[in-house]
């Protein structure tokens, strides 16, 4: 009995040592100006105002600047994506935001791995970007044991850790505890070198990357419970493929097959249906050097041009104009036909 | 379930509670409902032929046993009665009914393993041979998933059969009990192989609660998960990329990258036993230490005895020993004893055992060339050293070189440290052929780089450099003060808080770089 009274004791001890030392790595980045807590706060104060939202993963919190889309369109928008942002946790964004905002229009971004990947297998990364961001608590709690499994509290707790020690680092290391510009509403300009691929990779490269495209059943399902959702209040939504860079379409095989599902699926759920991938000329207004991070993120700069590419055939669309002829029909087509890519295939000779 | 995962922590958790808080003696019987209830969660498919294994060999010795009662009984009974030849047909009689069934029994599990095995690496060598002289090669493709521990389980099983063909233990005689002895679960995945007598006596035996088997117990699983989770794990992927394109980088690049791996699967591997260990340590059993300082060794002979110390005695007690004191091995002996002198006689019978063991050694740990170069180059190594063993000593002498100087001390651990390094990568790189490869990369490009982004080109990502080598050096500064004296003799002396904190902290370590980094990593000797 003895033994096991000191044994409570050393475990309770235990316990509180491994809270204590865990809040004070976590407790004051929560506290700082973190972009996943700021983000709760923005929207928070900006409730009642907003008409348009962009919501996705990581190439959307990359890719549309709200600012420069609000100038456009004369609007007032706001970027809810995230890092691997999950489709449960989309809707516990805009459940919350169609809720108290008069929004006519949601633009729902879709890559090429959104709807094939089994967002279980992901170490729960995304919903713990997401969850600084939903407030009060009990919200926060309520998702997390709602769409969180078992399996992946300890990847939660390890990365909300792995968070902490970075704002900590960023501390000690002089460098500012924040980049958060609250004019941005939502987006995440991404840093890096541009991508450089030599000519030689290039050519070897061309769709030598395969990509699954058999959708999953249940993510299109909730994607179609998603736009249902926004319909109930009187949105309009929007599928939008934000560009990936010109070397990713060359290498990846598999991208004529997830075009033409989305498009299914698109008509399906009726809603209209942007793939910027095929833009007309693409490489003129893309250049894998300026406008991307790497071979699938815009940059800072390439964000600008996405952001009014989007803003113009978005205004376009509203007006009922035809915007067939900014786009090509197919993957096949743009390879083909695009003058950068026809160039490539006529040297590669693999076409 | 991952034993690095967190059901598996309420899983143990879950076993600990219940096994003290239930009477003494339903221990055993929980210990066998969590043994089997983790082997189906780890490994469903496998548990089939688990079963066969745990009850052939249980019969097998129910039978063998049976006989050796008999035999006993019989003799004691007509002792009197019976004439010396009588007696020595009615011992050979039983002798040969109780070899048959060990033969059969061996055969069958044995059989079992190879199946799982070897069979498609045997049926690829075979095809290549019928390509090479134009027939048509045999097609068979099957989607066999080989049951987890099977190597393990096996081997322990089989161990206990000869224990009691040789009367070294009794058979036992509850089928349940004998179950747990084959499925227990923390020993059946990656080992140690026991001994029957040894951990039976502390299965069955009931446990009384104890804070000192807690503390410590508690304390060497979290050392296990630290060098598994933080150092194993994030070691893995740079190791992982020098194998694969060992071609493209510099032979010292190659060669830092094959220390590591050194270090990974010692971490890995010894990292398991002691959060295995631990964990038993706080049921009160006490599972056989697999390492004593292996990187310590001064040679290759010392580092098997050393390194996975269950298989190396296992292999010792029941293929070593029968090959060496056989009949016609021992008459050989004789034989080259009278031709050649008596040093060279005694180790021929040695040297047999010897290729027949690393043969086998090779073959256990996989079915691949890789692994085969692997044993017989440990073979050799050891047979090398005990043919030449009078001439080293000659020289040693000649030099005036002392076993207890320190110099010529740190040289030999040195030299047998990079020795088995080179030829633990070997197997582990690919084919038998990208291991030659990669020696070949180590030994003929030796070129310096000049900068760090040169030197571990592999190292993508420079904010894990800082636990690994935290983790490295803590490891060997562990390593070197527990040589001589446990661990415990050192932390039971601080007082009980600071203990706690510093366990904490460990704890934090494992969180905050082991949970990301093993997620995807499983164990790398579960794979034999």
């Amino acid at each position: 009995m003895q033994d096991f009274k000191k044994v409570c004791v050393s475990v309770v001890a235990f316990l509180l040592m491994v809270a204590i030392l865990s809040a004070v790595l976590i407790v004051p980045y929560m506290h700082s100006e973190a972009l996943y807590f700021e983000d709760a706060k923005l929207r928070d104060s900006l409730a009642g105002k907003v008409d348009m939202l962009f919501c996705g993963a990581s190439h959307a919190v990359r890719g549309f600047i709200p600012k420069v889309i609000d100038a456009q369109l004369h609007c007032n928008s706001y970027n809810l994506s995230g890092s691997l942002l999950t489709f449960a946790g989309r809707r516990a964004l805009l459940e919350e935001e169609l809720s108290r905002n008069p929004v006519s229009t949601v633009v729902l971004e879709i890559s090429y791995n959104s709807l094939t990947r089994d967002e279980s297998k992901e170490y729960a990364e995304g919903d713990t970007y997401l969850l600084p961001r939903l407030t009060p608590f009990s919200k926060r709690a309520k998702y997390f044991f709602r769409n969180v499994s078992f399996q992946d509290y300890q990847n939660v707790y390890a990365l909300s850790l792995f968070l902490g020690a970075t704002y900590w680092g960023r501390r000690f290391s002089g460098y500012g505890i924040t980049n958060v510009d609250y004019t941005n509403k939502g987006f995440e300009p991404s840093t890096g070198k541009g991508l450089t691929i030599s000519e030689e990779q290039y050519l070897s490269d061309y769709q030598s990357y395969s990509i699954e495209t058999a959708f999953l059943e249940e993510n299109c399902s909730v994607l179609s419970e998603l736009i249902q959702l926004c319909k109930s209040h009187n949105a309009d939504v929007v599928i939008a493929v934000v560009p990936l860079s010109n070397y990713l379409v060359w290498h990846a095989d598999g991208l004529d097959a997830f075009s033409s599902s989305l498009r299914e699926f698109c008509l399906e759920n009726d809603c209209k249906l942007f793939d910027f991938n095929l833009l007309r000329n693409r490489y003129e207004i893309f250049s894998d050097r300026e406008s991307f991070t790497d071979d699938s993120h815009l940059s800072a700069e390439g964000a600008v041009t996405f952001s009014l590419q989007f803003a113009d055939v978005y205004s376009r669309s509203i007006l009922g104009a035809d915007n067939s002829e900014f786009f090509y029909s197919s993957y096949s087509e743009l390879i083909t036909h695009d003058p950068h890519y026809a160039s490539l295939t006529g040297l590669s000779g693999k076409n | 379930m991952s034993i690095t995962s967190l059901p598996f922590i309420l899983f143990i958790f879950a076993l600990i509670v219940a096994y003290f808080t239930f009477p003494a003696k339903c221990q055993w019987i929980l210990l066998l409902i969590f043994s089997l209830a983790f082997y189906t969660m780890v490994g469903a498919s496998g548990i089939l032929f688990l079963g066969i294994t745990a009850s052939t060999v249980y019969f097998a010795g129910r039978g063998i046993g049976a006989i050796i009662d008999r035999q006993a009984a019989y003799l004691a009974e007509h002792k009197a009665s019976m004439s010396k030849e009588e007696k020595a047909a009615f011992k050979r009689n039983a002798r040969r009914k109780r070899e048959t069934i060990l033969i059969v029994t061996i055969v069958v599990n044995i059989g079992i393993l190879c199946a799982f095995k070897y069979l498609s690496f045997l049926l690829d060598q075979l095809n290549l041979v019928l390509t090479a002289v134009k027939l048509q090669p045999l097609s068979f493709e099957h989607h066999w998933i080989m049951p987890l521990g099977i190597s393990f389980y096996t081997f322990q099983s089989i161990g206990y059969l000869a224990d009691v063909y040789w009367g070294k233990c009794k058979a036992e005689r509850n089928y349940f009990k004998f179950l747990l002895f084959v499925s227990f679960f923390p020993q059946i995945t990656q080992g140690p192989i026991s001994n029957f007598n040894d951990l039976s006596s502390q299965l069955f035996a009931a446990h009384r609660f104890h804070y000192e088997f807690f503390a410590h117990g508690f304390q060497r699983m979290l050392w296990g998960f630290l060098k598994k989770m933080v150092l194993a794990d994030l070691l893995s992927p740079y190791v992982a990329d020098v194998f694969r394109h060992y071609a493209a980088y510099s032979g010292l690049t190659v060669f830092i990258g094959a220390l590591c791996y050194s270090v990974q699967i010692y971490a890995d591997f010894s990292g398991y036993m002691d959060i295995m260990c631990g964990f038993c340590q706080i049921l009160g059993i006490r599972l056989r230490e697999n390492f004593d300082h292996p990187y310590f060794s001064k040679s290759v002979a010392e580092y098997w005895r050393r390194w996975h110390i269950s298989l190396g005695d296992w292999f010792k007690n029941y293929v070593y020993y029968p090959i060496a004191i056989s009949k016609w091995n021992m008459n050989l002996g004789k034989r080259t004893r009278k031709r050649f002198g008596p040093s060279i006689g005694g180790n021929v019978s040695a040297t047999i055992a010897l290729i027949v063991v690393w043969a086998l050694t090779g073959l256990w740990h996989g079915a691949s060339w890789g692994y085969i170069a692997w044993g017989a180059l440990n073979g050799f190594f050891l047979i090398l050293s005990m043919w030449m063993e009078p001439f080293y000593k000659k020289v040693k002498m000649a030099l005036h070189i002392q076993d207890s100087n320190r110099v010529w001390g740190s040289f030999q651990v040195l030299r047998t440290f990079l020795l088995v390094t080179m030829i633990k990568v070997l197997p582990e790189v690919g084919t038998l052929r990208d291991g030659l490869g990669l020696w070949k990369q180590v030994f003929t490009n030796f070129s310096i780089p000049t900068s760090f982004a040169q030197l571990l080109p592999f190292v993508q990502e420079k904010r894990n450099l800082i636990p690994i080598v935290a983790c490295t050096l803590s490891l060997l500064i562990v390593s070197l003060i527990t040589r001589h004296k446990s661990v415990f003799s050192y932390t039971d002396k601080l007082p009980r808080m600071l203990r706690i904190f510093l366990l904490a902290c460990i704890f934090m370590v494992i969180a905050l770089f082991g949970i990301t980094a093993s997620r995807s990593g499983g164990f790398m000797y579960a794979r034999f």
